[in-house]
């Protein structure tokens, strides 16, 4: 009895100092870390690299951040050529002042940085779709890169993927680096990435890049002079247009917007024969007032300036900013309020057929007929 | 505590009736006579019982001998528990279906005027057919000749609603792929108010509209009026505003007949300027409220099919209101 009341006192005893010996040790620790953060002793400098075990540390930490965060996406259909043209042409705005031009050396400003920026050409070998997706998407933490500008438009982030494998799949000369001249000095052809618009838009002689990109040519100017102005006021989101309208001023955004309005668009190709429209052209021209969806022509046909035109739209772009409204991604504008309430109640295959009608239909020409 | 909870109890049926313009207790039509007097006979008839039978209980309890043996009498009980009871709920019973016309077929309107009225989220699509076919919609807002029963036809076009004017007649379900009809016999010229009656949705509440009973003559003026095209803008601003309510696309949900607006989504809006109110009952109808509609609706009337125009300029808006307020 009286032993075994002994031995728990024991026990007890030896807890008491176990705990006093950890709060001394933790006290230490505390102590001696705020010593060294405040003596300033750690060079924080780029000029020199972490310890060996603290660059391993940071690499672990960010690859298996990286892999958690990619688990949950859904990785689209990338093998639209066009798509990773996109995406080679925002890479061409966006990254390459960090990144360069793939498979060549890096500008010494770039590489001195720490981290210095990687070389693309071989990023898709140390990541999967999905984990370049997330990087690109949510950017990375104290390395300078950058989230996307619009966090919301995550759509807007395959292209650059697309372009990324396309490059480790082909090699880097799939990227172009020398600029595309432009024919003259014309609005939208200037020799700085940003000022470029033909390259991905196109002009009365080049064709859009992606089925993704809008046509500008005979587009209304009050129309292109708003998005360009929503654009730099972050109400319309993009991470790829909002970077190139905040570099313009009201009057460059005027002379552009006029520029493309008075250009004659390309014809669309399209294979699509009438009958394969005809839903489209119903709900275009009447709307479905069952479920409270107006005509789109009591809009779109041109009478407001303020509304676009839709003719000739690639079926791509108009579902895909459909989605958008849908999703309410596009509803901070006043227009966008109204297009949103619109979008939201058609279903996505009434979107479809309407945007196949609208990508078929020919654009209307000099002030022509339209639809 | 007791005191005031009386006084609520008082107070009460007093705030029941302070909206005259719709209320069951001030009659204005053959139907809801009918109901006022049922509820009356029914309230104060069994008021009458009821104050009848406390006091015999009362007697029961605290009574002499000879009275509790009276009361618990073969004789007593027979008569008064299960006599009277049935002789006065058959009574009731009987006198409560005649007055109702439970099964009485709706008399046939005698000029061939025919009015339908759909319940939508959250307004009333009224539509008037005369005797000779010819057909207009308006919205929120009913007008009937006084001294003669109209059928009203009652139809949903999405949920189930219930269409009740208090002043005129009962409540009425409006069940969606289905034709109820309610008849109205308004019995004095004026102006009353009706209300959706069962819950329809988050705006169920906001959901009103106007009952114009007119003298013979003044009722067929309006219908003429009413059948016919919208007026001609009358003013600059207003011409302004017509090719604005165009140009922005205004006419894909509403219709402004003699216009190219020709929408089913919304109200037509051919003669909103003589409507008594707009946003079924939600706000007066003059161009200030017109302005605060178009660009606040979803405020005003959360989630309603219209979306907010935050597109205009304050001059745009003027327009607009100028040219909606001479829709007479």
């Amino acid at each position: 009895m009286a032993e075994r009341e002994r031995d728990s006192s024991d026990r007890s005893g030896y807890l008491r100092r176990l705990g006093e010996a950890v709060l001394v040790v933790l006290g230490v620790l505390l102590l001696g870390g705020t010593l060294f953060i405040w003596s300033g002793v750690y060079n924080i400098g780029a000029s020199r690299d972490h310890f060996g075990i603290v660059t391993w540390l940071i690499a672990q930490l960010r690859d298996q951040s990286v892999n958690a965060s990619a688990q949950g996406v859904d990785v689209p259909d990338l093998s639209d050529p066009g798509l990773a043209m996109l995406g080679a042409e925002h890479y061409r705005s966006g990254c390459a002042a960090c990144h360069g031009v793939p498979g060549e050396p890096l500008n010494p400003v770039f590489t001195s940085m720490l981290p210095a920026p990687p070389d693309l050409y071989h990023a898709a070998s140390d990541y999967e779709a999905a984990e370049l997706f997330t990087i690109i998407h949510h950017g990375l933490k104290y390395t300078g890169m950058p989230a996307w500008p619009a966090i919301e438009r995550a759509d807007e982030v395959w292209p650059v993927v697309a372009f990324l494998l396309k490059v480790h799949r082909e090699g880097p000369q799939v990227y172009d680096a020398t600029l595309a001249e432009g024919q003259v000095d014309e609005p939208g052809t200037g020799r700085i990435a940003f000022e470029n618009c033909v390259r991905c838009h196109g002009d009365d002689e080049t064709d859009l890049i992606d089925d993704l990109v809008p046509r500008l040519e005979g587009q209304s100017a009050a129309y292109l002079a708003r998005a360009l102005t929503e654009y730099r006021d972050g109400t319309r989101p993009s991470g790829m247009m909002q970077p190139i309208a905040h570099e313009m001023s009201d009057d460059e955004i005027a002379e552009l917007a006029e520029y493309y309005a008075g250009l004659t668009a390309l014809a669309p190709a399209s294979d699509l024969q009438g009958e394969d429209v005809e839903a489209g052209r119903q709900i275009f021209m009447n709307g479905v007032p069952e479920t409270g969806v107006p005509a789109c022509a009591s809009c779109h046909m041109g009478a407001n300036p303020q509304f676009p035109l839709l003719a000739g739209q690639p079926a791509a772009y108009l579902m895909g900013q459909l989605q958008l409204w849908r999703n309410g991604i596009r509803a901070e504008t006043g227009y966008g309020a109204i297009m949103a309430t619109v979008a939201q109640r058609l279903t996505p295959e009434q979107a479809q057929a309407v945007s196949l009608y609208l990508s078929w239909l020919p654009l209307p020409r000099d002030g022509g007929d339209g639809p | 505590m007791m005191r005031r909870l009386i006084l609520l109890l008082l107070i009460l049926p007093a705030l029941g009736g302070c909206a005259g313009s719709q209320s069951a207790f001030m009659p204005r039509g053959a139907e809801a006579e009918r109901i006022d007097t049922l509820f009356w006979v029914m309230t104060i008839g069994g008021g009458i019982i009821f104050v009848g039978v406390i006091a015999i209980t009362a007697v029961a309890m605290l009574g002499g001998a000879r009275v509790r043996r009276a009361l618990s009498s073969e004789p007593f009980i027979n008569g008064a528990g299960i006599a009277f009871p049935s002789v006065v709920l058959t009574v009731l019973l009987v006198y409560g279906l005649l007055i109702l016309g439970a099964g009485a077929r709706t008399p046939p309107a005698g000029d061939g005027l025919r009015i339908a009225v759909s319940g939508e989220l959250w307004w009333w699509r009224v539509t008037y057919t005369d005797a000779e076919g010819n057909t207009f919609d308006t919205a929120n807002e009913l007008h009937l000749p006084v001294g003669e029963p109209v059928a009203v036809e009652l139809t949903s076009a999405d949920v189930i609603h219930s269409f009740w004017a208090p002043n005129l007649a009962g409540k009425l379900d409006m069940i969606p792929g289905r034709t109820n009809t309610l008849t109205l016999t308004a019995t004095q010229p004026g102006v009353t108010r009706g209300q959706c009656a069962e819950y329809c949705g988050g705006a169920h509440a906001f959901m009103s509209f106007h009952v114009v009973a007119q003298p013979r003559e003044e009722f067929d003026a309006w219908m003429r009026q009413e059948a016919g095209p919208a007026v001609p803008p009358a003013s600059e601003a207003a011409e302004r505003g017509a090719a604005l309510f165009l140009s922005a696309g205004c006419g894909a949900c509403h219709a402004v007949r003699g216009t190219e607006a020709t929408g089913t989504i919304g109200p037509d809006l051919t003669h909103i300027g003589a409507r008594r109110s707009i946003g079924a009952g939600m706000l007066p109808n003059d161009a200030a409220a017109m302005r605060q509609w178009i660009v606040d609706n979803q405020h005003i009337k959360p989630e309603n099919k219209m979306p907010a125009y935050e597109i205009f300029t304050e001059a745009e808006l003027d327009d607009l209101s100028a040219y909606l307020e001479g829709l007479k």
